[in-house]
């Protein structure tokens, strides 16, 4: 069995409590009756039976909070083992001379199922139930006691065990819910710091290689008067530390959108990133992913070499997709042979491959090719709310319709046990029955407080007015057959207690059991009968509150580790998207500036376009840090071409935000033509929101603003060459 | 001040030194004092230079506000080099008292002027320095007037003290005594204040808040 979580095991230790005080209830209200005298003389061994079973559910019950789960469980097993002894073993105990009537204890299973519950689960504890009724219908066929009382006695205990095997099914799924919810919160917190930490190492050690590849690159530019041969040790040394971060970091994971973006960048298309930004998948999937977009991008290139290429990765409930356009001169894909590699094999079998992927490609001579890439993204972790509620709904519809049956049966059963009283008996069940429909009508889960008020009055008006012709009749005696309808108005409050109105009902069982304790007192009822009939109702609610109350509990703490979980988890997928970027980072440094730093490791002479080369790599990787939105095409290009031509170029970006793609465009057009006319000095700059302009460019001395207009407007253009 | 000024360097790369050394040593009227890898190394009790050339970020770890405050305190002006780091970093060292912020691959003539600007002990505006704290919102609520606020925007986008003084038609004179202002104000905002009490006696020492006058 599987290491049992404390959430499973709270409920347990709830359900044993619970199953122990059914047990204490039972006994008194029988050991009651037994003083009076009104069972037979059962032999020893079959008391002792009773008596052990009920001990160790009581015993059960003191001790869950101290034993453990196991010795908790068999504990249960023994008690339930002990109910079901006393249950096959009647028979034989029935003394020779006979009895009255068979004990109503005998059918009382709702103890026992709880005890099932906590040593089993609800299989064992829907059998239990099951088995009292029917033993308690068969023995009473078989050695007296099948009158009214006694069937409505078991027909009531039934329906009471199976509250007890909804509502305590329902809190042990919550309490394995709970114990999911804690693994799976744990399992993201330990995900986030280890992501968390791999971030920190990382930015470090980036941080590191940056500085010397730039100190170098900057040395080498500069005119700063340095030995050569230092120079050239520095820069094989700068080589050295970024050949051996990109090894360390191609062995981890990436987020999408840093590997999708890195592969459109190196195919030269346009990638663009729909809805959130942080889109997290499973390893396999990123693969499949990237490794298909790839080779869809290699194919364009291959096929339209001239073609604009775009990339656009988006999430859309919980739906990944990417889509690889070119406009190039497409083609029919009818007539690409089955089994050509590139399309079949590296992206439609490459999708197909994990679960929930797909691809498909869509291409006509003449209109461009797109291959869209699906996949579903997998749950995070088991973060689903609990199953929980299903169930319960389930057992809740299980628990009415046993509830309209069985009270009809007692309606019916009563007037043939008490003739000329059937219409008594069919407005009493058919109030319960109009109560228990305006219930279940609730639009909401928790019923309005009319609803609510309604449903309490008809139930304790409905046992009022019953219990009043019962006691004005003097065909009819207070006791439990006659007063049948006084568990099923205590019934009607039990839903409302599942229903989220916990006051309303304890306050309406509470009227119920003082209509009944004057009912019977008034009738001049024994005590014993009394508190027997009280007894059921009394239970039935206070229980169904107590337990709904841990229920609730358990599900708060559920949804807080959830909260957690899911926090952690955003967390964890933005240092993840961070490292990813800062790793894309470290990628294009090795691209760039390493065949320049091994030039100056070589110890040649170095010429002007040289130094000037130098400056240009030293100038992009400035840009890398400073320049935001700026360092991106096709003003990057121009920036390179004026650095080459010996142009001190300077970009900053310092808008708080990216803005529109549109506009950030015809800015970059705009700052590309004025440093295209640079001769010796350019500073390109991006405002921050709320200036009098966009952008501003200065070169060698000349001051041009960008206007800070909502929408582009072509008079921007005007600006060109000022 | 036409005595020789003497200046250490801190940096992490011994050739950024050697660099900056041979520099220093070509240009009139400095002279090279020291190397050091950290600013506690630099500190000593006898000081043995008047500029001290600090690395923005040494790998110590350690912020250039506190470098600078050390160094402000041993008695020496800072200009600060960099090699284009982000502007949180160069907003940090303009918060303590730096003479300028630098970028390394800076043309070398702008560079040695730089360093005899700072050897006067005067202001070396850069463009880096301005748009770091133009685009600093901590300076949205600062006591700054309009022109100044024009002064520096226009530093920060490329223009030198000569064009801003030609578009704003002031004296160049003019334009360097708003970035001094301008210095000190961020430097003042910058400076933690711990009570409420002690921002409002700032307040009336810098100017910002008018005294309470009797009668």
């Amino acid at each position: 069995m599987a290491e049992v979580g404390p959430g499973e095991r709270s409920a347990r230790r709830v359900l044993a409590v619970d199953s122990a005080l059914l047990v204490v209830l039972v006994v008194a209200v029988y050991l009651s009756i037994v003083a009076q005298g009104g069972q037979g003389d059962f032999p020893l061994w079959s008391l002792s039976i009773g008596i052990f079973a009920a001990s160790v559910t009581v015993l059960a019950g003191v001790v869950a909070w101290r034993v453990s789960d196991r010795s908790l469980r068999v504990m249960a097993s023994v008690a339930v083992g002990g109910y079901w002894a006393t249950l096959l073993t009647f028979a034989a105990a029935v003394p020779a001379e006979g009895i009255d009537r068979i004990p109503w204890t005998l059918s009382a299973s709702a103890a026992a199922a709880a005890a099932a519950l906590a040593a089993s689960g609800q299989g064992l504890a829907w059998v239990t139930v099951i088995a009292g009724a029917i033993a308690g219908l068969l023995y009473r066929t078989l050695f007296g006691g099948l009158d009214l009382d006694g069937v409505v006695n078991d027909v009531q205990a039934l329906l009471t065990g199976a509250v007890i095997c909804v509502i305590g099914g329902h809190i042990l799924s919550v309490g394995r819910g709970l114990d999911v919810a804690a693994v799976s919160t744990t399992a993201a917190a330990a995900r986030e710091s280890a992501e968390r930490g791999r971030l920190a190492a990382r930015t470090r050690a980036a941080a590191v290689v940056h500085d010397e590849v730039l100190a170098t690159l900057t040395l080498a530019a500069s005119g700063l008067p340095v030995p050569r041969d230092r120079l050239a040790a520095q820069a094989r040394e700068a080589v050295s530390m970024v050949t051996r971060l990109t090894e360390k970091q191609a062995r981890e994971p990436m987020a999408l959108v840093a590997s999708l973006g890195n592969e459109a960048r190196l195919h030269g298309a346009r990638f663009t990133v729909r809805g959130e930004s942080t889109v997290t998948s499973a390893v396999a999937v990123h693969d499949a992913l990237v490794g298909a977009t790839r080779q869809a991008l290699r194919n364009s290139r291959q096929h339209a070499p001239d073609a604009v290429l775009t990339v656009v990765l988006q999430q859309v409930n919980g739906e990944i997709r990417v889509e690889i356009t070119d406009d190039g001169p497409g083609f029919d894909p009818a007539a690409i042979a089955q089994d050509r590699l590139g399309i079949r094999q590296s992206i439609v079998g490459r999708m197909a491959r994990v679960r929930g992927g797909s691809a498909e490609i869509e291409s006509a001579p003449g209109a461009g090719t797109v291959v869209r890439l699906l996949c579903s993204t997998a749950p995070v972790g088991e973060l689903t709310p609990s199953e929980g509620r299903g169930a319960l709904r389930r057992g809740v519809t299980v628990i009415s319709v046993a509830y309209v049956v069985l009270q009809t049966i007692c309606a019916i059963l009563a007037s043939i046990a008490m003739p000329g009283t059937w219409q008594l008996q069919l407005a009493v069940l058919g109030t319960a029955l109009f109560a228990a429909e305006v219930l279940r009508r609730s639009p909401r889960r928790v019923p309005s407080p009319w609803r609510t008020g309604v449903v309490v009055a008809l139930a304790c008006g409905g046992l009022a007015v019953g219990a009043t012709a019962v006691y004005l009749s003097d065909r009819m005696t207070f006791n439990y057959g006659t007063m049948w309808f006084a568990a099923a108005f205590a019934f009607l409050l039990v839903p409302l207690v599942l229903r989220g109105r916990i006051p309303a009902a304890l306050a309406g069982a509470g009227v119920i059991v003082v209509v009944l304790v004057i009912a019977g007192v008034l009738s001049g009822a024994a005590a014993p009968q009394i508190a027997q009939v009280t007894f059921r109702p009394l239970v039935l609610v206070g229980l169904a509150a107590a337990l709904v109350r841990v229920v609730d509990r358990m599900q708060r703490r559920i949804t807080a580790l959830h909260r957690d979980a899911l926090a952690s988890a955003e967390r964890e997928s933005w240092t993840l998207a961070e490292r990813s970027e800062l790793t894309g980072r470290v990628a294009e440094l090795a691209r760039t500036a390493v065949p320049m730093l091994e030039r100056i490791g070589t110890l040649g002479a170095v010429t002007d376009v040289q130094r000037r080369e130098y400056a240009r790599c030293e100038g992009e990787l400035r840009d890398g840090l400073r320049a935001g939105s700026l360092a991106r095409e096709p003003l990057a290009a121009t920036v390179a071409a004026a650095r080459e031509r010996g142009v001190d170029v300077l970009l900053l970006d310092d808008s708080d935000d990216v803005g529109g793609d549109r506009q950030i465009r015809l800015i970059l057009v705009w700052m590309a033509a004025a440093i295209n006319t640079a001769q010796s000095r350019a500073v390109g700059r991006l405002l921050p929101a709320g200036r009098d302009a966009r952008a501003t460019i200065t070169v060698d001395g000349r001051h041009t603003k960008f206007p800070a207009s909502p929408v582009d407007h072509p008079s921007v253009m005007s600006f060109h060459g000022e | 001040m036409n005595a020789t000024t003497r200046v250490a360097v801190v940096d992490d790369h011994e050739l950024v030194a050697i660099g900056v050394r041979n520099l220093i040593e070509s240009a009139e009227g400095l002279v090279f004092a020291r190397h050091a890898t950290s600013v506690a190394e630099l500190v000593r009790p006898m000081r043995d230079a008047e500029l001290v050339v600090l690395d923005l970020s040494l790998r110590d770890g350690i912020h250039p506000e506190e470098n600078v405050r050390q160094i402000r305190e041993w008695g020496a002006n800072v200009l600060v080099l960099t090699s284009g780091e982000d502007p949180y970093l160069v907003r940090n060292a303009s918060r303590a008292e730096v003479l300028g912020i630098v970028r390394k691959s800076t043309p070398r003539e702008a560079l040695v002027e730089a360093l005899r600007t700072a050897a006067r002990g005067d202001l070396v505006p850069t463009t880096e320095w301005a748009s770091a704290l133009d685009s600093d919102p901590l300076l949205d609520g600062a006591p700054l007037t309009a022109r100044e606020r024009e002064v520096l925007s226009l530093y920060a986008s490329g223009l030198g003290a000569r064009d801003v003084a030609e578009m704003l038609f002031i004296s160049e004179n003019t334009v360097n005594d708003h970035l001094r202002r301008i210095r000190s104000v961020y430097h003042q905002i910058g400076r933690p204040a711990t009570t409420k009490v002690e921002l409002y006696q700032r307040g009336i020492e810098d100017g910002f808040v008018q005294a309470p006058r009797r009668g």
